[in-house]
């Protein structure tokens, strides 16, 4: 294994080995552009390690410089002067040709709530407020059943049975149905958040959130008060999450 | 039991009792606490969810009633496509067995004669002579009579049909196979051909064709009848130099390419509509220096004759876009727009023809004076096809001008007015982007031998250099 001693050997296999990592290691997968980032990092880091020293530069350098001048290399040579400017060539190719891809639509998933809001002409506070519902103890089962009833009525069309924003119509909507099972929606929320999102849906979304695309409805026009906290009580148990809690308590 | 086991591909006898626990918590909404269909969520549901109670099975692979254990784990694990009935994969195997003992359950003694399978013919590769037989087939097994002569649900017994409960069931739209309840794969399908669907008037075929391996030719013709889209997420406008025909029919719109759009039904504004008629249009769109053309293909089973009293309205559909194009991301509410903010319509209705309109909501539409729009449409077994011209400038505050290379914003509604849909009961989209593709310029071709050239060239540099400095 005398080749791996090879500084050059060395730098291109750090390449490949990071390469993989990032392309197959990253679950889901990262964009291009995210990939491009990284491998350029790591081949400066690598261009400053080889070059630290001068017989680790000379010892880098040296099959590069080999292939370019020495006659044994020739057939390498002529190869590697038509494979290049073919790649690069079909590269240009592939960025000329490209189709127009759809804009990204950038906005915020989870805006800032307000205050307050304004329900059915009642004043009901946001911040800082708990599920009045959950005070209760004993009622804590018939809230849950009742909150059920509402979801598979209401919100199972577009987030889905399992809750995993997997409904009928998920797949016809941008921006796609809530996945209540990822833990990065309702599990870092706290209730009364999802009491102003469902009251007020995407009509009442700050315009950072684009509510001109959201097809979420607001549920004040058909759901009463307590059957908003009804249904959230629902989303928590059967999804297993725990709300967020406000943080002065 | 050791962990893995559970992992086995052939049937296991499930544990009722353990299967009652998870019927409960995933199933009862909608299949009811007693297995008889009647859960809080039924009345919404086309079609209903199951009473097991019947021990009636749409999908089994039985020439008796009774299913096999694994025909009832499958629907329970791939559910039923088109209908509400989800896949529930994210189940543990062994909970899906238990389901199935306990579901059995409750159909009492009407499950008890033993499953006996259905032996398939040998299966026939789909070629040119299978699909001229099976079409042959088709006709003489007098499938067209509920499925239409080109499997579009609109044969002449659709109205009449009814399911063993006597509620209206339509034929299923063979052109849109992803949609079947049993599965869009071959042997699925040759095996709800040979056996038939319970419940439904969908009969069994393995006696009624004239030989057995008929099944496979008829199921190589159904396969043939549509192609699974994949969904577009940019509509885009090809160009042309040429003159873009009005005829929808005509061979210029086969070479555009056509974009797929899913549409769902509205949910937001009373009378909601759980169960749209037209779940997919299909979009093609030229353009030249003077006008934007649109062709707009939708299955609709019936051309509705609208009739007020028999629930009956009129079929129609529409674009919609921004009144004016503007660069930021705001843009008017999807559903149509709203008081401050509307929307422009091109919009075709049966017995109006073409239109343009402004809407301010679904409940504030109203007819552009002087509209320069026109069109044709064509109506033949189930499917319409639409042409609307437009020109692409535009006067006045409420029609957009279309400019190419611009992302526009995009949107679509129709309504199968057969199926009583009029006014907000329709189906939509939220909005996409139209895109007028740029005229093909040469680039493609000349900026990649340049590039290999002066690669080449600065190669040939290099080495030279290095070998003269030696």
């Amino acid at each position: 294994m005398s080749f791996l001693r090879s500084r050059f050997v060395q730098a291109v296999v750090v390449l490949i080995v990071c390469f993989v990592l990032f392309r197959f290691g990253i679950q889901p997968p990262a964009p291009w552009s995210v990939i491009t980032l990284y491998m350029a990092i790591i081949l400066i880091a690598i261009l400053a390690f080889v070059s630290s020293d001068a017989d680790s530069w000379r010892s880098f350098l040296t099959p590069l410089r080999d292939t370019v001048v020495k006659p044994e290399r020739r057939l390498l040579r002529m190869v590697l002067m038509i494979v290049m400017p073919l790649l690069l060539g079909y590269y240009a190719y592939t960025q000329a040709a490209a189709k127009p891809q759809a804009p990204p639509e950038l906005r915020a998933v989870h805006p800032a709530p307000p205050a307050s809001i304004q329900f059915r002409g009642k004043e009901i506070n946001i911040q800082g407020i708990d599920n009045p519902l959950r005070k209760d103890q004993s009622a804590f089962k018939q809230h849950v059943a009742a909150g059920g009833e509402i979801y598979i009525r209401n919100c199972m069309y577009c987030h889905g049975d399992n809750l995993d924003g997997q409904g009928h119509f998920a797949h016809g909507f941008s921006p796609p149905p809530a996945n209540f099972v990822d833990p990065g929606t309702i599990a870092m929320l706290q209730e009364a958040y999802l009491f102003w999102r469902i009251a007020k849906g995407g009509p009442g979304l700050p315009k950072e959130s684009t509510p001109w695309n959201s097809v979420m409805p607001a549920w004040e026009d058909r759901l009463t008060e307590d059957q908003i906290w009804q249904v959230i009580m629902y989303l928590y148990d059967a999804t297993g999450q725990q709300p967020r809690r406000w943080e002065s308590h | 039991m050791p962990l893995g086991s559970s992992r086995a591909v052939f049937a296991q006898a499930g544990d009722a009792g353990a299967g009652k626990a998870v019927y409960e918590r995933k199933c009862a909404l909608c299949h009811g606490e007693k297995g008889d269909g009647k859960g809080p969520a039924t009345e919404l549901l086309v079609p209903r969810p199951r009473d097991f109670t019947s021990g009636l099975y749409k999908i089994r692979s039985t020439l008796n009633k009774t299913p096999t254990d694994q025909d009832i784990f499958n629907v329970v694990t791939n559910g039923m496509p088109g209908t509400s009935m989800p896949d529930w994969k994210v189940l543990p195997e062994r909970d899906r067995w238990n389901l199935v003992a306990y579901i059995k359950a409750f159909a009492g003694d009407k499950l008890k004669d033993a499953p006996k399978k259905v032996d398939l013919p040998k299966e026939v590769a789909s070629s040119a002579e299978s699909l001229k037989r099976g079409k042959e087939m088709f006709e003489a097994i007098e499938c067209n009579k509920c499925h239409g002569n080109e499997g579009r649900a609109d044969g002449p017994s659709r109205p009449e049909l009814k399911d063993e409960w006597g509620q209206p069931v339509a034929p299923a739209n063979l052109a849109k196979r992803w949609t079947f309840r049993g599965g869009k794969d071959r042997k699925e399908i040759a095996t709800r051909l040979a056996v038939g669907v319970l419940g439904t008037p969908m009969p069994a075929f393995l006696e009624a064709v004239e030989k057995p391996e008929d099944i496979w030719h008829v199921t190589n013709y159904v396969i043939s009848l549509g192609e699974e889209p994949k969904f577009a997420t940019l509509v885009t406008v090809t160009a042309t130099k040429d003159a873009i025909p009005d005829d929808p029919a005509a061979e210029f719109w086969s070479k555009v390419p056509p974009s797929y759009l899913p549409l769902m039904g509205q949910v937001i504004i009373d009378p909601r509509n759980f169960n749209p008629s037209i779940d997919l249009v299909t979009v093609r769109g030229a353009w030249n220096e003077r006008e934007i053309v649109f062709q707009l293909t939708w299955d609709d089973p019936t051309e509705s004759k609208p009739d007020a009293a028999k629930k009956i309205f009129a079929d129609a559909i529409a674009l919609q876009f921004p009144p004016k194009i503007t660069p930021g991301p705001e843009r008017p509410y999807f559903l149509m727009g709203d008081d401050s903010d509307a929307v422009y319509l091109l919009r075709w209705e049966q017995g109006k023809g073409v239109m343009e309109a402004t809407a301010n909501g679904p409940a504030k539409i109203k007819a552009i004076a002087g509209g320069e729009v026109n069109g044709k449409i064509v109506y033949k077994d189930g499917r319409y096809r639409l042409v609307m011209r437009r020109a692409l400038a535009a006067t006045g505050d409420d029609r957009p001008t279309f400019q190419p290379g611009v992302f526009t914003p995009v949107a679509f509604q129709a309504w199968d007015g057969g199926e009583g849909e009029t006014g907000v009961r329709m189906s939509l989209t939220s909005w996409y982007y139209l895109h007028l593709e740029e005229p093909q310029s040469n680039r493609r071709f000349v900026v990649p031998p340049v590039v290999a050239l002066l690669t080449l060239a600065a190669m040939v540099l290099v080495v030279r250099a290095a070998n003269r400095r030696r």
